[in-house]
């Protein structure tokens, strides 16, 4: 890096963006640093394996040091991020996923996640189960694990995680609905014995 | 189409109403008047309330179980992105 690089202090990620832009690799440093946690977050909910999300996680920054002078702040950097990293595992994808149980009713759901049950173990403790939470992650369909961690993990808005969806607030909240009472009933009734 | 065990109306609202609106109840998007209503059918629906209880308690963990980006991760995409910088002559 160029000594001669001006120390960066708290800018926005815009400005940051500008300054990589101009050849400022210091500003770009810091704005790696602000949101890789959450990128990486996101890569793993979207492609589900670890190597292919850090594989994402290099590849999303390295298109956004390549369009940084793109960048118009119309959103915040991280949601511009995720765009980035969505838009990327999407081409990965050759073909669409299969969506395991995408054909089964809410109602179906919740009966599968213990609806009725009088004393069922706690789905919080078997969310606490790392691997069994992986599990039922992973074979949550994709547009419903997306949605649930970009809420859960992220805490995105619901008009933010809309927006980044290109999704109505309100299929949001109905794709964020379901996606949890999947998520309960993945946890208790198991993934196919997986 | 499965019919939920149970299906009961309670303060004005059915089980299956209360599954419809669980997500906006937990997130504090209803209004007060459908809270409230939410609220009685709670407090007379054991099954209702275990739910969504358990449901609530799922997301808490869910969101104590991130990803987390290892030092040796960090250190590999410093390595790339300072790589990609010089070719870029920044």
């Amino acid at each position: 890096m160029p000594a001669a690089e001006e120390p960066v202090g708290l800018e926005t990620d815009f400005e940051l963006l500008q300054r990589t832009a101009s050849g400022n690799g210091l500003a770009f440093a810091e704005f790696v640093e602000r949101h890789q946690a959450a990128v990486f977050r996101h890569a793993s909910c979207l492609v589900g394996h670890r190597q292919d999300a850090e594989d994402l996680l290099q590849e999303t920054f390295l298109s956004a040091l390549k369009a940084a002078g793109q960048f118009r702040g119309d959103a915040s950097g991280r949601t511009w991020l995720f765009r980035i990293a969505r838009n990327a595992a999407l081409r990965r994808t050759e073909k669409p996923q299969p969506l395991p149980e995408s054909d089964l009713t809410l109602e179906a759901l919740a009966v599968r996640a213990g609806w009725g049950i009088t004393n069922p173990e706690s789905l919080a403790i078997l969310a606490d189960d790392r691997r069994r939470l992986d599990r039922a992650l992973a074979a949550l369909p994709r547009d419903e694990r997306e949605m649930l961690l970009l809420r859960e993990w992220e805490n995105l808005s619901g008009e933010e995680a809309a927006t980044l969806l290109g999704i109505s607030l309100a299929a949001m909240k109905s794709r964020l609905h379901r996606a949890r009472i999947h998520l309960a009933a993945l946890l208790r009734y198991g993934t196919g014995g997986q | 189409m499965i019919q939920l065990e149970g299906n009961q109306l309670v303060g004005g609202l059915w089980c299956s109403d209360i599954l419809a609106t669980l997500s906006q109840y937990l997130d504090g998007e209803l209004d007060s008047q459908t809270a409230a209503r939410v609220d009685d059918h709670l407090q007379g629906c054991s099954n209702c309330a275990r739910f969504g209880a358990d449901v609530s308690g799922m997301l808490v963990s869910l969101s104590g179980h991130q990803p987390e980006l290892s030092e040796e991760k960090t250190a590999r995409l410093a390595q790339a992105l300072s790589e990609e910088l010089e070719r870029s002559q920044f």
